[in-house]
């Protein structure tokens, strides 16, 4: 009787647990065009339904996407965007996002602050929209769509003193200027700005209850050529450093070693895998 | 003076003719006047209420979807006063006389500031709050003016979102158009006029074509009477009373043996001939008794 009344209490929290709503994950509920997705060391074709993983780099063409993770945490893209994820809910805290080129909308409420870095800026939002731009000469650029936020300024990987920004207000790397100023967005900004984004960001009708909702799985095209993965390798950018490890495998075709070791053979953390000691060497010392 | 029947006829005719069409001339030319003034002062009520509804559609379905992109760029059409004026513009090229403003004492686009009689206006419908519309006419460069004015009144707390504070406004709005102007409204507060305006020369105009055609019409009409009149005067009076009358003289020289009167109908005419025939007859036979 006494081993019954203990199972049954082990039991309960499991019943209550299982039907609690599982937490959301981040899926791919929006994409106009199929994007790249590198995952790992390989490039894949993703199209909605596909679900966005850690490390994920996702780089969209012509067409614009979206990703969800529930009706408080989104990020969309522009086009010509290339974002790598370095942080995700349920299993993080926030999106965390670093922006190699183009446009990102992010939307956090989730109570945790969430994160979009370039390589000139970084911003920082504990609660509403931000529009993050990455230019590609230094002169990246946020607007506060809704709620207060933090921008800084990036050098050399490094965030200097971030500024306080208002909701609507706009801040623009100047790379002569230690920090950049708010002010009101231009109009150039606004002109270039992908036209989804003057919306305000909702979840895609119907996406949570797609059949096939971060069950897509998405289509392997090849191994990734040292080409598609240059701008990451070469980029000013956190997490860029676990791409050591990340590509390593890939130094066994010949020529994506050869076209590494071309553009990034100096730098040390590559020098050391591309010439690690032999185990000889060692036992010389 | 001798004057025939005809003539009296027609004397007296053309008199009472004369007085009847100065009195319809005043009578009609006032209820016409009156009339184009009303049916003008009705078309500009439904451009009125075109506006109000084109405000009220603005507000309640436009101005929600175009909030969030009003953080990037002050869209006018979310506006109602702006979508109302665009709108009427639009209308108003099939009524070219008419013109449509919100005059407003304190706009945020200074187009809208109201005239200093629109300001009066703006007033009395201030002064009055149960007055719903305001009708006068007033001289302007081009001539005397008619205009009907409606208060625009700040009914629904949204518009409080665009002209509370300079703080409140979307800043896209305020870079256009500045802190100073369009704020401190209040609820419920009587910010200005909806006033269309037209040229009195237009209803006047259009009463005076009715008016023309409707005097020459009725001048066409005695005129075709009066020939009518005299056409049948002549034919059943005038010329049977002329022949009866040459018989009448034949027979008082003594031809009896003139042309009876014909005899045609049974009206007081040919009953007179009856008669003038019969005593013909019987003057005969007298005569021809005493001759014998």
């Amino acid at each position: 009787m006494r081993i019954r009344f203990f199972l049954a209490c082990l039991l309960v929290p499991l019943l209550v647990h299982a039907q609690a709503p599982a937490p959301a994950r981040a899926v791919l509920t929006l994409a106009e065009q199929p994007l790249r997705l590198i995952r790992g060391a390989a490039i894949y074709k993703a199209t909605a339904g596909v679900a966005v993983q850690k490390d994920d780099i996702l780089e969209t063409g012509a067409a614009g996407a979206q990703v969800e993770a529930g009706p408080n945490a989104m990020f969309a893209l522009g086009p010509q965007t290339r974002v790598l994820v370095l942080d995700l809910p349920p299993a993080g805290k926030a999106f965390d996002l670093a922006l190699l080129q183009g446009w990102v909308k992010l939307m956090a409420n989730t109570g945790k602050p969430a994160q979009v870095v370039t390589p000139a800026l970084q911003v920082t939002l504990a609660a509403g929209s931000t529009i993050v731009k990455s230019s590609g000469d230094g002169r990246d650029a946020v607007f506060a769509e809704e709620g207060a936020q933090q921008a800084a300024k990036v050098e050399k990987g490094r965030a200097a003193a971030p500024l306080k920004l208002a909701a609507e207000q706009y801040a623009e790397v100047d790379p002569a200027r230690p920090q950049p100023a708010a002010g009101r967005p231009p109009r150039a900004f606004v002109a270039a700005m992908p036209p989804s984004f003057r919306d305000r960001l909702a979840r895609v009708p119907n996406a949570p209850n797609l059949p096939n909702a971060g069950k897509a799985v998405p289509g392997k095209e090849r191994d990734a050529d040292f080409a598609d993965v240059e701008p990451w390798l070469t980029a000013q950018l956190p997490g860029v450093k676990s791409f050591v490890a990340r590509f390593r495998p890939r130094l066994a075709d010949q020529a994506f070693r050869k076209a590494l070791e071309r553009s990034l053979g100096q730098q040390a953390d590559w020098k050391a895998a591309l010439h690690p000691p032999r185990q000889g060497d060692a036992a010389l010392f | 003076m001798k004057l025939s029947i005809a003539a009296k006829f027609n004397l007296v005719f053309v008199s009472i003719f004369a007085v009847g069409f100065l009195a319809a001339g005043v009578v009609a030319d006032r209820l016409l006047k009156q009339s184009a003034r009303e049916e003008t002062l009705q078309n500009a009520r439904l451009l009125l209420e075109a506006a109000k509804s084109v405000r009220s559609y603005t507000a309640s379905q436009i101005a929600p979807l175009l909030k969030n992109q009003m953080k990037f760029e002050f869209h006018p059409q979310s506006v109602p006063s702006y979508s109302a004026v665009e709108s009427l513009n639009a209308v108003l090229k099939s009524y070219p006389d008419f013109s449509y403003k919100e005059a407003t004492l304190n706009p945020t686009n200074l187009r809208d500031k109201a005239a200093d009689w629109e300001v009066d206006v703006v007033q009395k419908l201030r002064s009055t709050a149960d007055m719903k519309e305001f009708v006068g006419e007033r001289d302007t460069a081009i001539g005397r003016s008619l205009y009907i004015a409606r208060p625009l009144q700040i009914k629904d707390p949204v518009c409080l979102g665009c002209h509370t504070t300079a703080a409140e406004a979307p800043k896209t709005m305020v870079d256009i158009y500045g802190p100073n102007n369009g704020f401190g409204w209040k609820l419920n507060e009587i910010v200005g006029a909806q006033v269309i305006s037209v040229p009195m020369t237009v209803p006047l105009a259009r009463a005076n074509q009715i008016f023309k055609t409707f005097m020459l019409s009725l001048f066409g009409v005695f005129v075709v009477v009066f020939v009518a009149l005299n056409v049948m005067v002549h034919l059943f009076v005038t010329r049977r009373i002329k022949h009866l009358a040459s018989v009448a003289d034949e027979v008082s020289m003594g031809k009896f043996e003139a042309r009876e009167f014909e005899v045609k109908g049974n009206d007081e005419i040919s009953g007179l001939g009856r008669s003038f025939n019969r005593m013909r007859t019987s003057l005969a036979s007298a005569l021809k008794m005493l001759e014998e």
